[in-house]
């Protein structure tokens, strides 16, 4: 929490002055992965537990020079490792809907803070999924932008070229004033963008009639939850009345996204923690006989089981003797799989598919013995981010009183149409403004 | 009036039209994630 700043904040809002920005006096809330200069941010793990940076992420610092006020940090998975928020130091975030469910993860704090009212809208990271798949679980909307658009200075890295910062938000339209605060050039972040941004609630009215939307042929959505697939038939036919056009594309390589995605990504993984020694943040183990066994027993204590079995992949799959069979092979089909979104994109405006395979579920219930069936969990939102490409996530209607989300997925840079579509979808329905029963679900 | 639920639009306009101020928005914003964090 941060009470003290943000009532000193907001007292000192001064609502007679003239102000462009939407956001000023308004309440949000940061994923406790951004760096918030005199405020803790942990990452939710033990070894940055008492962590007080002594700087603001440049994408928190321009939603506050906005005017927004930072009332405080969310939970998520350890360094957003996770799909279900278990991963969390600090113990799980709990579903809003249903208590004994997950909110998702990584941004699972973040997704579950909007979804039972307690802010408007917040920060989450999002590297396969973070954004989306919590959204999506808790009734929300978020957003992943396109790689570039939201500097990562003072994200807390898990794997670079894959890490993007993005809003949640209970509509569309506050998404996009969130992307329009947080958007923009960043020096101090070498990957960021250097281009003009556009004003993303411009034409976020405009009739999508004619829009060609992709379903992708090797999604096999038959397979689904039958009630998963019959949500996801019923939001086509609110577009097609909506004046969309159906396309069947094909993305030959989109099958690898997984095995791809946890081949890099646990690789650089592996070399961004190595920073967390023992020596220069966090935690440090006591009792250490020399230099070597402090960092052996700081890292052993200091991380969790997941975060220890992402390294332990990265660090293997970088060795040598299997850079060249894992790492060098996976940013080839990498190279693949971006190549078959842009052949997609000369045919169609947007892509469209489920957020997630299916619902929350309950906590404990997936990946304690075998972590691949949480990795799964990724199956429709790991390709945009290998693509780089943006993509949202949109609620469309509950199944067994739980929400399921829409996922769209657009072109690079094209987050003016993903947010268009999304909000004329929300002008057409009602689901976003569905509330959890918080009474009924503690 | 309260601000649970209220979309980013909705308290923009609560605030320009004085239903409420920053600092009680901001007191009330609190007030929930204080509840909600003890549950």
């Amino acid at each position: 929490m941060n009470e003290e700043q943000a009532l000193k904040k907001a007292s000192a809002i001064n609502l007679d002055e003239k102000t462009t920005s939407n956001l000023s006096g308004i309440p949000l809330a940061q994923k406790d992965l951004f760096c918030t200069e005199g405020l803790r941010t942990t990452c939710s793990s033990k070894i940055l537990s008492n962590f007080i940076p002594p700087y603001t992420a440049t994408a928190v610092k321009n939603l506050e020079d906005a005017g927004s006020v930072t009332i405080g940090k969310t939970n998520m998975d350890e360094f957003a490792m996770g799909s279900s928020n278990e991963t969390s130091f600090f113990g799980s975030v709990h579903n809003p809907w249903k208590k004994e469910y997950v909110p998702g993860g990584s941004s699972g704090g973040s997704a579950a803070a909007v979804a039972a009212g307690i802010v408007p809208a917040a920060t989450g990271t999002d590297t396969g999924g973070s954004i989306r798949q919590p959204a999506a679980h808790c009734g929300i909307t978020g957003l992943k932008p396109t790689y570039g658009r939201v500097s990562r200075w003072g994200m807390i890295a898990f794997a670079s070229s894959l890490d993007q910062a993005g809003p949640l938000a209970r509509t569309s339209e506050d998404c996009a004033i969130l992307l329009n605060a947080m958007s923009g050039f960043d020096s101090k972040d070498t990957t960021s963008l250097n281009i003009e941004v556009p004003d993303f609630l411009e034409n976020i009215n405009k009739p999508i009639n004619g829009i060609r939307i992709g379903i992708i042929k090797e999604f096999n959505l038959a397979d689904l939850d039958s009630k998963v697939q019959e949500r996801f038939e019923e939001s086509k036919k609110t577009y097609e009345k909506l004046g969309a056009r159906f396309v069947e594309v094909s993305l030959p390589n989109i099958s690898a996204s997984v095995p791809t995605y946890y081949s890099i990504a646990p690789a650089e993984c592996s070399s961004n923690l190595s920073r967390f020694d023992g020596v220069r943040f966090g935690y440090r183990a006591e009792n250490t006989d020399d230099l070597n066994d402090l960092y052996i027993k700081s890292r052993s204590e200091g991380f969790g089981d997941e975060v220890k079995r992402r390294i332990l992949i990265g660090t293997y799959a970088l060795s040598a003797g299997y850079y060249d069979a894992y790492y060098k092979k996976a940013q080839q089909v990498r190279r693949l799989i971006k190549e078959d979104f842009e052949h997609a994109f000369e045919s169609v405006d947007l892509l469209m598919t489920p957020t997630s395979p299916n619902t929350a579920f309950k906590f404990g219930s997936k990946g304690t013995q075998n972590p691949v069936e949480l990795y799964l969990e990724d199956l429709f939102t790991i390709s945009s981010n290998l693509a780089g490409i943006p993509a949202i996530s949109i609620p469309h209607g509950l199944v067994n009183s739980l929400p399921a989300g829409l996922q769209l997925i657009g072109n690079f840079l094209r987050e003016d149409q993903l947010l268009n579509a999304a909000h004329i979808f929300q002008k057409n329905s009602d689901f976003h403004h569905l509330k959890p029963d918080l009474e009924e679900s503690q | 009036m309260s601000i649970q639920f209220k979309t980013i639009v909705e308290l923009r306009a609560m605030l320009d039209s004085k239903q409420i101020s920053a600092a009680e928005l901001m007191q009330e914003s609190l007030g929930l994630a204080k509840k909600n964090m003890k549950n």
